[in-house]
């Protein structure tokens, strides 16, 4: 009797828990942006290279920036985000000869996923900057979160 | 007791299914401005909006994939009679979800067939340089309905083709999609669609075939999508050919497949991860614009294209710029063949650094066979014809096959041996053995092959089977020449099947059709050591089977070796090196340990042999030469992804997945294991995640659904 009812217990835990396992898409997940910033400090920016971590994010897409210089999507280093759990990436872009900002500008936006409720603080290392006559560049970079959508992550 | 328990195991399966997600219907009535409401019926009446008015959707599913005038007529009748839909739960069935069928396609029926599918239009552009092709296919889906929707749609790229970009363009923004995991991609993917994000992804369901979604599209509103891929120009028989497939036949499960389940009135179906089919008028699906920049790198003698009709310009140093005449239907593949003047090199080798990491660099070497070899082997041949009479053969492609077998019968000599098989739902045999080429037999053989009919299923498989058992001849090479449009979907099976048996084979095949399945041709043909080639519907068949014999009796180099003498290699590909045949090139690609700074000048050597007598080539290395190609670590990578494919294959399913994901996330690839997603975080569409629309195929120009998609 024992064992039969270890038996039913077992089949009726199998059949409820196929029913019942939740698809992937169940899990709670938002999405957010981070902006780029960087500040050639009063020099022409011709190209640039930056790296940016947003702790426990995933990286789903990369967008240009808002001059005309950097407004096509930069490039970025699929090794690395892979070797980072997609919460590193490095970005990389040649601005056109057209609009190449002096000041402070959004050079890329990156977009995230992210499954926890805490939000994340994103972080800028400005790997390299150089000008139109290749000379290096000194100017620093910031990463900031936009505002987060208030949704709670995706139901189906 | 055990009475009880199945009493009792009833009793849960019955509590189980009534927890199951609840299918609802919404009552989509034709009535501007009418709310959707749940609803067990729906009449589905094809009604044209009103002028000014976009359409309103009629909620039809599919139950069998396929999507015809016909099969609509059955259930469209009168807005007072009832109709019964199954549609699919909220939750979007993944797409290589095997256990699938078909749902939730969607149509909007007008008097003239179907209105206003999201696929507006297709854009090519390609740059040919030397012997790769860069291409960027711009597609713009638009939402013509009343509601918002997500878009599907199955595409076809070259077999050997790195998908290396994706970018998605919703309004004002841009956004460039990462390679991810494939499971992680759709559920990044999945879960931004219910958040009402515009979002998209792209997934790869065969090596030739992709999958792009895209969602929340609003009323009114586009989404362009951008993909980018390279691949390598075929060179044969001193030809060029650029190939931008457009459209993907229908493909014949067979019951032992386990490729999906048989539904509908028929046992097979467009198996999962394959668009439906359909028989409107390909023009009004959408249209394709193709404009194409050619750098060959010497000068071009002469240029066409088989298929389309195609305007061309040249500039001063050369280069040659070609377009289509008009925007093309999509039924049929585009080719572009050009021949190249001056005399051709015997070998190269290119070298490049790149690459993730700073491990060491690339090398691809090219072994180019001469055009008229001064030597030929003499050996006689046992020559097996493996023919697919299935339905999707009837018409122009079984003439044409059996038009290519009927040549080449008679060009055999009396030393030769040869045998006919063919395959549809069964297997037969012109005799029980190969013959003697005598003219008796010859002739028999003839009217063997022209009171073949074609119909029924593929049974692919078999014919292999059976092509192959033929007890081997020591005293001839045996060739094997499979003529086939090579539309099946147990491709795998297949491919593995030839690399078990083929042995001492050299297998040729010819891809018959506007739109064969080339992945499938070519990977035959290569695991059996041979190659492909391709007859289009209306095309001459005797001429490529003509070159095929000549290249059959002369192999250039047998048994090749490589030495690379002072260049430390690794990861070469393909690790089994086939014959060189005349007019067919040989491309291995591989790494080296040290990049282009620290590689020394050397000398690389091939050796062969030529009727049993060995022969060397001698190829220098000098890295100041090197081509510095940004593209070879790609294309050493993609190689090197569809070997460990092949290497699955025949070995176990899934037991390189590891090393492809690794691969081509370290050289964001597409493959079978990652796919592109794209998210734009900031945006925010009203409502739910809408209707999913499915872009059906168009069959292929030449092939009739009756025998193909509807077997």
């Amino acid at each position: 009797m024992t064992r039969t009812l270890l038996l039913l217990i077992a089949l009726a835990a199998v059949l409820f828990g196929a029913g019942a396992v939740q698809p992937a898409e169940d899990a709670p997940m938002r999405f957010f942006a981070v902006e780029v910033r960087i500040d050639p400090q009063g020099q022409p920016l011709a190209a640039y290279q930056v790296e940016v971590i947003a702790k426990g994010a995933k990286l789903v897409g990369v967008e240009g920036g808002e001059s005309d210089a950097y407004a096509t999507p930069p490039q970025y280093d699929p090794a690395a985000l892979h070797d980072g759990g997609g919460e590193r990436v490095i970005i990389a872009a040649i601005g056109d000869g057209n609009g190449r900002p002096t000041g402070e500008s959004i050079v890329a936006v990156l977009h995230y996923a992210i499954e926890s409720e805490t939000d994340p603080t994103p972080t800028c290392v400005l790997i390299a900057a150089g000008d139109p006559q290749a000379n290096r560049l000194n100017g620093n970079c910031r990463a900031t979160l936009i505002s987060m959508p208030t949704e709670e992550g995706a139901r189906p | 007791m055990k009475k009880l328990l199945t009493a009792i195991a009833l009793l849960m399966v019955i509590v189980v299914a009534a927890c199951e997600s609840p299918e609802r219907v919404y009552d989509m009535s034709p009535t501007p401005g009418s709310q959707a409401v749940p609803s067990r019926e729906l009449s589905a009446s094809p009604r044209t909006p009103a002028a000014g008015q976009r359409p309103i959707l009629s909620r039809i599913s599919t139950i069998d994939g396929r999507v015809d005038r016909g099969w609509l007529d059955d259930f469209a009748t009168s807005p007072a009679d009832e109709l019964w839909v199954i549609v699919q739960p909220e939750h979007q069935p993944l797409a290589n979800d095997d256990d699938m069928p078909r749902a939730g396609s969607l149509v909007v029926p007008n008097a003239t067939g179907f209105a206003a599918l999201p696929l507006e239009s297709t854009a090519v552009t390609a740059n040919i340089t030397g012997l790769f092709a860069g291409v960027d296919v711009h597609q713009s889906f638009v939402n013509p309905y009343a509601e918002k929707i997500e878009a599907v749609y199955a595409f076809p790229i070259p077999q050997d083709a790195s998908v290396t970009g994706f970018v998605m363009t919703a309004g004002t923004r841009t956004i460039r999609a990462v390679v991810r995991e494939r499971e992680d991609a759709e559920k990044m993917y999945y879960a931004a669609r219910a958040a009402g994000k515009n979002a998209a992804l792209l997934t790869q369901e065969r090596p030739n075939i992709f999958t792009q979604r895209v969602a929340n599209i609003e009323p009114g509103k586009s989404i362009d999508i951008d993909i980018s891929y390279f691949h390598a120009v075929t060179l044969a028989d001193g030809w060029c050919e650029w190939v931008f497939p457009m459209t993907i036949a229908p493909r014949f499960t067979p019951p032992s497949a386990g490729y999906g389940k048989s539904i509908g009135r028929r046992n097979s179906v467009q198996p999962t991860g394959l668009p439906p089919i359909t028989t409107a008028d390909p023009s009004a699906l959408h249209r394709v614009s193709i404009d194409l920049a050619i750098n060959a790198g010497a000068t071009i003698e002469e240029l066409g294209s088989p298929t389309h009709a195609i305007a061309r310009t040249q500039d001063a140093l050369g280069r040659w710029r070609v377009s289509l005449n008009a925007d093309a239907a999509p039924d049929r593949d585009f080719i572009l063949r050009y021949r190249v003047a001056g005399s051709v090199p015997q070998a190269g080798v290119a070298l490049a650094d790149g690459g993730p990491g700073n491990d060491g660099g690339y090398f691809a070497l090219t072994l180019y066979p001469p055009l008229n070899p001064a030597e030929a082997s003499t050996r006689p041949l046992e020559m097996i014809f493996l023919l697919d009479r299935s339905g999707s053969m009837k018409g122009s492609p079984f003439d044409q096959a059996v038009a290519a077998i009927d040549y080449a019968l008679g060009q055999l000599s009396p030393a030769d041996t040869f045998q006919i098989v063919s395959f549809s739902n069964d297997v037969t045999r012109f005799a029980s053995a190969p013959v003697s080429a005598s003219r008796e037999m010859i002739t028999q053989g003839r009217k063997h092959l022209h009171d073949l009919v074609a119909n029924g299923g593929t049974m692919a498989m078999q014919g292999i089977d059976s092509a192959f058992a033929q007890r081997s001849d020591r005293q001839r090479t045996r060739v094997v020449v499979l003529l086939s449009d090579g539309q099946v979907s147990n491709e795998s099976e297949i491919i593995g099947r030839v690399h078990d048996t083929a042995g001492d084979a050299c297998v040729f095949s010819f891809g018959i059709g506007d739109a064969p399945n080339r992945f499938l041709m070519d990977r035959i043909a290569r695991m059996g050591g041979g190659a492909a080639a391709y007859i289009g519907n209306g095309m001459d068949a005797v001429e490529p089977m003509r070159l095929f014999l000549e290249r059959v009796s002369t192999p250039v180099l047998t048994d090749l070796r490589i030495d690379y003498g002072s260049l430390a290699v690794r990861d070469v590909v393909p690790d089994r090196l086939p014959d060189l045949w005349l007019g067919r090139p040989i491309t291995v690609v591989g790494r080296t340990r040290d990049g282009i700074g620290t590689i020394r000048p050397g000398v690389v050597t091939v050796s062969g042999r030529v009727n049993g007598v060995a022969r060397r080539i001698e190829i220098p290395i000098d890295p100041s030469y090197a081509s510095g190609s940004d593209s070879l670590p790609n294309v050493w990578a993609r190689r090197k992804i569809m070997h460990l494919a092949d290497e699955a294959t025949y070995r176990s399913p899934g037991s390189r997945q590891r090393e492809i994901q690794r691969l081509a996330l370290d050289f964001g690839l597409a493959s079978p294991f990652t796919a592109f997603v794209a998210v734009d975080a900031m945006s925010r569409t009203s409502g739910g995640h809408g209707t999913t629309v499915v872009q059906p195929q168009a069959i292929p120009h030449g092939t009739r659904y009756e025998t193909s998609a509807d077997r």
